[in-house]
């Protein structure tokens, strides 16, 4: 059995969030706890701070006006843009030992994806209240598309910090009190509420804190959103609980201008930042040398890049790229996490490069890894090869094991298996929903420790101890006993014709009587999709560029492509591709017209 | 931000064809200027970094909202010029 603590130890419960929050008011009042970058703000400059000490008092009114209608353990549903309404919002009904229950904003109200998550979160968890700083119009036109929110209690953060804090509001919590409900993004399923208690979050709080390892409190800049784990946890709660502060920007002022993410690390002198691959890629592609004139990157101690495959190729890239402003490339923190566990897995070392693992690619396709020895002069080809980034270890008393997902026992050393996550102070599950929580929250495994393990649905390896993860299991494509990775697939196809657009392929099996055989839905550009013979015609070129690629790359036959515009690739509110909704449209027959590519391409057998 | 030299609407709209091909990865005479923004099938991401290179070749900001009142391109060419300070008087490249 690979593990990498192999045997759980007692530990103590860290010290909750919110008597952090009250030390901190109390020893610290004037130290700045978050700052709000205004939208559009051109240098990154700060609009809204608040104090340790302005923060309590203004948490503690929240929770005084929430209590007025709410008891302790009702939800509260969150529609709150990153700002200071949410940390007031969220904080305060913590605070008032209400539940709340972060969720995104679904405005514009045309996104019909955005409407029907929010709809089956409320069905779900069953809030009596709903805090938001939305206009009166907006707020009538989500009830409008959104029904059963019409009823509920809604109130605007900023009216109930005119309130008087009243002590009786403030409801003790306790370790295996519950925090929060945090809603997964539903890449596989409609959504399900993971139930964080405090003692989780003050847990997982501890390992970040472990493993930023700073001797300073830390200072970060954030452009995550907030009704995620990653935005929450990591760049929130994580410096409030540590005594730092934060610095939150929405995502839509990054993605305007990546360039005011880094003016403000630089103005804040921030030590932490970070967040999926692509962000750091957008920096690499968006960012022009006279947008960051004179900042300096130099006290960046820890760039965490997770919640999606890191990519050695985007590490090396902004390195080179930013190195000029004083980046360091010891800073990249990999890490792996997911809202199961509340948030963080494991990390690297913050004070070295993240480790890399070449491997060969044929063997690695069939789950087993065999690292590949990378000289400059003597590179293997680079197709025969796959180069990998090291997520490193499990911090505190959290363990790892990887586990073939079939059959519950051991995975050998070099085979990829399922990723389990064991230890103390884990979430106690989905809320409302014993089978799924039996199914993911009470894993045992077949040998070994027999001790419940949350199964991850993400697969991986171990290797000198560290974590390599490698995709999900409910993606995998088994196409004659080879595995393939759907995220490969998509990456050949892509490049495999113009008009093509990235982020757009979904790649999925299908059954074919017995057999799984490879559907492949592409979006594409203008003048490919629509009915005429041109765009016919254009589809067809597409579909047989894309068969002949993934025939030669992967010795793959697709079974069928089917060409749709961008936007009917079906991806979560954070941008990931949803391949199991993408399947079952095509399976439901909304993507016709498609062009079984035995018609258009001819490749030989490889 | 660049000088804030008046684009002509002749201008802004081959810039804007140009950026929306080059997102689309199809040639610019496949675009035509009549095309509806919201039928191009660009992501929001795309968008709001379209209105950012907007403001840079415009040297001015562009409200984050204009392309909810602009439908279409041309929509687009008629707002971005009719706001520029001097507007449509200015010499065409």
């Amino acid at each position: 059995m690979t593990s990498t603590v192999p045997t759980p130890t007692q530990t103590s419960v860290p010290p909750l969030l919110l008597d952090r929050l009250r030390d901190h008011a109390r020893a610290s009042p004037d130290a700045l706890a978050c700052a709000f970058v205004a939208e559009d703000s051109a240098d990154g400059a700060e609009e809204e701070q608040l104090t340790y000490a302005s923060l309590d008092r203004e948490v503690r009114a929240v929770a005084t006006g929430l209590r007025a209608h709410l008891a302790p353990g009702d939800r509260v549903l969150l529609l709150l843009p990153e700002g200071a309404d949410f940390v007031r919002g969220f904080l305060g009904c913590m605070r008032a030992g209400v539940i709340p229950v972060p969720a995104y904003p679904p405005l514009p109200v045309q996104s019909r994806q955005r409407v029907e998550t929010l709809r089956s979160i409320v069905a779900d968890c069953q809030p009596r209240a709903v805090l938001s700083s939305a206009s009166d119009e907006d707020v009538e036109a989500i009830c409008g598309v959104a029904p059963d929110l019409a009823d509920l209690v809604w109130r605007r953060p900023a009216e109930l910090l005119e309130l008087t804090p009243d002590p009786a509001a403030d409801h003790p919590a306790t370790a295996d009190g519950v925090a929060f409900l945090q809603y997964t993004s539903g890449s596989t399923s409609a959504p399900k509420g993971v139930v964080v208690t405090h003692g989780a979050i003050a847990h997982n709080l501890a390992m970040i804190a472990a493993g930023f390892d700073l001797d300073e409190p830390p200072r970060m800049v954030s452009w995550l959103p907030l009704f995620h784990d990653m935005g929450l946890i990591g760049n929130l709660l994580y410096p409030l609980w540590a005594g730092g502060s934060s610095v939150l920007m929405t995502p839509m002022t990054f993605l305007k201008r990546p360039a005011r993410w880094l003016r403000a690390i630089s103005r804040h002198r921030a030590h932490v930042a970070g967040g999926p691959n692509f962000g750091f890629d957008l920096c690499v592609r968006r960012v022009r040398d006279r947008e960051i004139e004179g900042i300096d990157l130099s006290g960046w101690r820890s760039a965490f890049n997770g919640a999606e495959p890191v990519r050695a190729a985007t590490l090396d890239a902004f390195a080179e790229r930013f190195a000029a402003y004083g980046f360091d490339p010891r800073a990249w923190w990999p890490c792996y996490g997911l809202a199961e566990a509340t948030l963080l897995v494991t990390s690297v070392d913050p004070r070295l490069a993240p480790r890399r693992l070449t491997v060969d690619r044929d063997a690695f396709q069939q789950d087993l890894v065999i690292p590949v020895e990378v000289t400059a002069e003597a590179a293997a080809p680079a197709d025969d090869i796959t180069t990998l980034v090291s997520c490193g270890t499990a911090k505190l008393d959290r363990t790892v094991l990887i586990v073939d997902p079939e059959t519950g026992g051991p995975t050998p050393p070099g085979r990829v298996g399922e990723i389990w996550i064991g230890g103390p102070l884990l979430p106690v599950g989905y809320w409302d929903n014993e089978r799924a929580t039996e199914e993911t929250f009470r894993a045992v495994p077949t040998e070994g420790p027999q001790l419940p393990y949350m199964r991850s649905g993400d697969l991986g390896f171990l290797h000198d101890g560290e974590l390599y993860v490698t995709g999900r299991c409910k993606d995998l494509l088994i196409v004659g006993g080879r595995n393939h990775y759907p995220q490969d697939i998509e990456a050949t196809i892509e490049e495999s014709h113009e008009a093509i657009r990235k982020s757009c392929v979904a790649a999925f099996a299908v059954d074919d009587g017995g057999e799984e055989r490879v559907v492949v839905v592409a979006g594409a550009g203008q003048g490919a999709v629509g009915p005429g013979e041109n765009a016919a015609a254009k589809r067809a070129e597409i579909v047989k560029a894309a068969a002949v690629a993934v025939a030669a790359e992967h010795g793959i036959q697709l079974h069928d492509v089917a060409m749709v515009g961008p936007n009917a690739v079906p991806k979560t509110s954070s941008g990931k591709l949803r391949r199991a909704a993408c399947r079952s449209s095509y399976l439901a027959g909304e993507y016709a017209p498609s062009t079984p590519t035995e018609q258009t391409a001819h490749t030989e057998e490889s | 931000m660049t000088d804030s030299t008046a684009l002509t609407p002749w201008q802004v709209r081959d810039w804007l064809i140009a950026a929306i091909a080059e997102m689309l990865r199809v040639e610019a005479a496949e675009v035509s200027s009549e095309t509806v923004f919201r039928e191009l099938g660009l992501s929001s991401v795309q968008l709001v970094q379209m209105t950012a290179d907007l403001e840079d070749i415009l040297g001015r900001e562009v409200p984050p909202t204009f392309l909810f009142d602009c439908p279409t391109i041309e929509d687009a060419v008629v707002y971005l010029t009719a706001t520029e300070p001097s507007g449509e008087a200015a010499s065409h490249g």
